[in-house]
């Protein structure tokens, strides 16, 4: 019985949550179309959202429920999206050198400016 | 209706499946969510499935890319204690790890004299890929190139970013953890959190400070490049 009651409590709080983080991404939703904002919309939800914490308007312990979950299976969200490709086919079968160009040299030259500029920048640490 | 929660159902299974071959076995190659795409395009083609019919069908999990950004406050702000002395320092990284690759992508579409479609949905690579698929739809690019191309970056910093740093002589943990998280995301992050916890927390932050980096400096960034 208080294992039940225990889980029902858990998944109000998740319930909780997940409403602040839907009421942050509609307001930014009405606020990016009223205001014609140039930014994604997730993104100026996230900056609202930030703002909320770190004014202490919003405690972290009531996104903690739903946030931990979110970000942990974070990955799982980009399976529509990256099945896409299945339009793309053709367009791959044609730019594949580019493309394959892109995912090495991407990293490598981003992993050695960023390294370099970190490791001098903590230098005297 | 019922066909689309059948299948929200055996993608999450799916994943879960993949996830659990990746906890036993970790090798970067067997990312759980690069055998998603896989298995499922493959599936898509070999039965003939319209991408359209699948994507309505999955939507409810697509919803939530964009509640996992806004979700993406809460580490920022949990862990900005212990990042503040260095935030100036991070941002200044993440502006050149995420030029360096809107640059780079940038570059390699004009030498081979690619489409600007495609040149667009390659614009924003190194950060998380809710960033990239928006950026890039912003910008006129297919967000679904986008996706995969962000996932094959990270995947492949993730194989050979920390052997390519410790060759480099960049052997700080923070310094490492910085520069999987700017040019590798999530992915990145990911193995610089399995190298060293330090490495790991200063990955999470710098890839979401990269993230809010690439969408307010890359759209214009990248239009000014057109130009030239």
């Amino acid at each position: 019985m208080n294992d039940w009651v225990a889980s029902l409590r858990q998944l109000t709080k998740f319930f909780i949550a997940l409403g602040i983080l839907l009421m942050c991404l509609y307001s930014a939703k009405l606020m990016v179309l009223w205001w014609q904002i140039p930014l994604p919309s997730p993104l100026v939800a996230m900056l609202i959202l930030l703002l909320l914490l770190a004014s202490k308007i919003m405690q972290p312990s009531w996104l903690e429920p739903a946030c931990t979950p979110i970000l942990k299976y974070m990955a799982l969200f980009f399976i529509p999206a990256g099945v896409g490709i299945v339009q793309y086919t053709s367009l791959l079968a044609l730019y594949w050198p580019v493309l394959l160009c892109t995912v090495i040299l991407v990293p490598v030259v981003g992993l050695t400016l960023v390294g370099f500029a970190a490791k001098k920048g903590l230098k005297n640490d | 209706m019922t066909s689309s929660a059948l299948i929200v159902i055996l993608i999450c299974a799916l994943f879960y499946l993949f996830r659990r071959i990746y906890r036993s076995y970790p090798v970067s190659l067997l990312n759980p969510l690069l055998l998603c795409i896989v298995s499922i395009s493959t599936a898509l083609l070999a039965l003939d499935v319209q991408y359209q019919v699948f994507f309505l069908a999955a939507q409810p999990i697509h919803f939530f890319l964009e509640v996992a950004v806004v979700a993406l406050a809460y580490p920022l702000y949990t862990q900005f204690h212990d990042i503040k002395r260095y935030f100036v320092h991070i941002l200044l990284c993440s502006f050149i790890g995420v030029s360096s690759a809107t640059v780079i992508a940038w570059l390699l579409c004009k030498l081979f004299l690619v489409d600007e479609q495609l040149s667009a949905s390659l614009a924003a690579l190194s950060v998380t890929t809710p960033i990239t698929i928006i950026v890039s739809q912003s910008l006129g690019g297919m967000s679904a190139i986008a996706a995969i191309m962000v996932i094959l970056v990270g995947v492949f910093g993730g194989i050979f970013g920390l052997s390519l740093l410790e060759k480099l002589n960049i052997k700080h943990p923070k310094a490492q953890g910085i520069a999987l998280g700017v040019s590798c995301h999530a992915i990145g992050t990911a193995s610089a959190l399995e190298h060293h916890p330090i490495a790991g927390a200063y990955a999470s932050a710098a890839m979401t400070i990269s993230a809010i980096t690439t969408a307010i400096w890359v759209p214009p960034f990248y239009t000014w490049l057109t130009t030239l």
